[in-house]
């Protein structure tokens, strides 16, 4: 079984819950709990182990989608989870208090798949608060970690046709890291 | 001595029909403004062919890279108008519900100076970029831009915004490997699988974008030859996914 | 109801039904009642562990449990147990409240023993809990 698993980290309330489930073909497994920090994110339910989703895409290969939780206290369960990651997606809540550096500062948790290039940033609620930019951020983690080249996207985790292009672009990043092959020109 | 005071916010109406607030400014001073855009006459290429449709507006926008203070008016003969803040990068489009592909530009007027901003306009803007992109895909359908250097190869500096723009998954492999080593238009072609025309249309618009950097090619340099992987785990996703 | 880690009538209830299980087992090394979300209602003795992260790490482990017996569809999750060379972690949910008490045993009691006496433990903090509305303010 040939297996890709990409991660999805980011703060609490920035939609990794729902893009996991635009994307799995399976139904989610969740471990959602009841969110007693309705002061600091109004949302119902948090998770607080993992989602996980699926994609197949043949008799013996697939995509797993792992979610995490959002707050630090659960950075145990990232620091299990990203050892088995190929490359990860990092949502962040537009319209949340200086989203730029809550999005450099979650990947530094991350830096071993950010300096190797096997991330993507997707902006949430960019229809609610339009600034900053997905410029903004590009040059703020090009800043924090520079060399990388890292997408940013504005996305809507509910929109499945928007998720697919995140995945579709974090896996053609994970694709073309390939020894470069030249050929000396022929006489 | 006498203040004047700006009370409230008062709607000016310009010639050009976006709605905007003079909360900072008096009218006196918006047409004043306007008074010192001067137009910017179509490029030529070498028979002194004028540039028409995109390409008129996308070549005198590249000149326009490394300036930060610039505001554009651009009018299409349907009665279409784009203003640009190109300082902001921000873009407002007035216009049919479709961007056209094909457009007839009729005047391209442009103000340049430091501080040069837009007054506060009552629509929302969108991203620059989109426009960019979409001018730049379609201002030159089968050649590369007009200001690409003969003898240079590319690379990426940023990726596009691709969820806001129409794009295919060629594009987006094609950009993937831009970023990985620097290319000419048919060596990206022959890596990705594409014909050259659709190599060339990317990198028209990334560079319009400034999302590449320019890499001369010097004597001995090797061209950058990359197996094309039309089994790589992209292909067989993006089979899955119906793209 | 939702919140009840940061009730003081609750946190004295949970204080003093951990007590009372520091005495039935003395083989427990460290206990903890948390939200279901991971957050500390009480814990016992004070300054043993980093209660902070024992209670996320209880609250993910429960969840993923859960998860477990809804995806085999054999009901509800009774207790967990985690057993090591050098102890034994039990945790479970205390019936009609969002909240789980979790408890690390020393090997020198016998599984069945930790298991009774957590039990106890959680039918205690229920007995205690109920007879108060959370709604309505202390003292009114």
């Amino acid at each position: 079984m040939s297996e890709h698993v990409i991660l999805f980290a980011g703060p609490m309330g920035a939609g990794k819950t729902t893009a996991i489930q635009s994307l799995s073909e399976i139904e989610m497994v969740s471990t959602e709990a009841a969110n007693t920090e309705r002061h600091v994110v109004d949302k119902e339910t948090t998770t607080v182990a993992l989602d996980y989703g699926e994609i197949t895409i043949g008799d013996d290969e697939k995509v797993r989608l792992y979610g995490v939780p959002g707050q630090r206290r659960f950075d145990f369960m990232w620091a299990i989870l990203k050892e088995r990651a190929k490359g990860m997606v990092l949502l962040v809540n537009n319209d949340s208090p200086d989203p730029v550096a809550r999005a450099v500062e979650y990947l530094g948790s991350f830096t071993e798949l950010v300096e190797s290039g096997c991330a993507i940033v997707g902006i949430s609620r960019r229809d609610i608060a339009r600034s900053p930019g997905p410029s903004d951020y590009s040059a703020a983690i090009s800043a924090a970690f520079p060399g990388t080249l890292i997408p940013v996207f504005t996305v809507d985790p509910r929109d499945q046709a928007q998720m697919t292009t995140v995945l579709l672009t974090l896996i053609a990043t994970l694709d073309s890291r390939q020894p470069v092959s030249m050929q000396e020109v022929a006489p | 001595m006498v203040a004047t005071p700006v009370t409230g916010t008062r709607s000016v109406r310009l010639t050009f029909g976006f709605p905007m607030s003079s909360i900072d400014i008096n009218p006196d001073d918006v047409s004043t403004l306007l008074e010192h855009f001067t137009v910017v006459p179509a490029a030529t290429r070498s028979g002194g062919i004028p540039a028409t449709g995109w390409a008129r507006l996308a070549m005198a926008l590249h000149p326009l890279h490394g300036t930060s203070d610039a505001i554009v008016l651009v009018d299409l003969a349907d009665g279409s108008t784009i203003v640009i803040d190109w300082g902001r990068k921000d873009y407002w489009w007035h216009g049919a519900s479709v961007v056209p592909i094909e457009p007839t530009i009729t005047n391209v007027r442009l103000f340049r100076g430091a501080g040069a901003r837009l007054p506060y306009m009552i629509e929302q803007p969108d991203d620059l970029s989109t426009m960019l992109w979409h001018i730049g895909i379609h201002a030159f359908p089968n050649a590369i831009a007009w200001w690409f250097a003969d003898a240079a190869r590319y690379r990426l500096s940023g990726w596009p915004d691709f969820t806001s723009v129409a794009h295919t998954p060629d594009q987006v492999r094609m950009t993937a490997l831009l970023g990985t080593a620097p290319f000419t238009a048919g060596e990206l072609a022959a890596a990705a699988g594409v014909d050259l025309v659709d190599a060339q249309r990317l990198l028209n618009a990334l560079s319009l974008m400034a999302l590449v950097r320019e890499i001369p090619i010097e004597v001995g340099d090797e061209p950058t030859v990359i197996a094309e992987r039309p089994r790589g785990l992209f292909a067989r996703l993006r089979a899955r996914l119906g793209r | 109801m939702t919140s009840l880690h940061r009730e003081p009538r609750a946190i004295a209830i949970g204080e003093r039904a951990l007590a009372e299980l520091r005495e039935l087992a003395p083989s427990l090394v460290f206990a903890a009642i948390v939200s279901d979300d991971g957050f500390e209602l009480a814990h016992a003795p004070q300054n043993s562990i980093d209660v902070g992260r024992f209670g996320s790490m209880t609250s993910s482990v429960q969840a993923l449990s859960d998860a477990v017996t809804r995806e085999l569809s054999i009901g509800s999750s009774g207790y967990v147990v985690i057993a090591a060379e050098a102890g034994h972690v039990l945790q479970m949910r205390v019936p009609g409240y969002p909240l789980i008490l979790a408890a690390l045993f020393d090997t020198h009691e016998m599984l069945g023993k930790a298991l009774s006496s957590s039990r106890r433990c959680a039918e205690r903090l229920v007995a205690l809990l109920e007879p108060i509305d959370f709604q309505e303010s202390p003292g009114s």
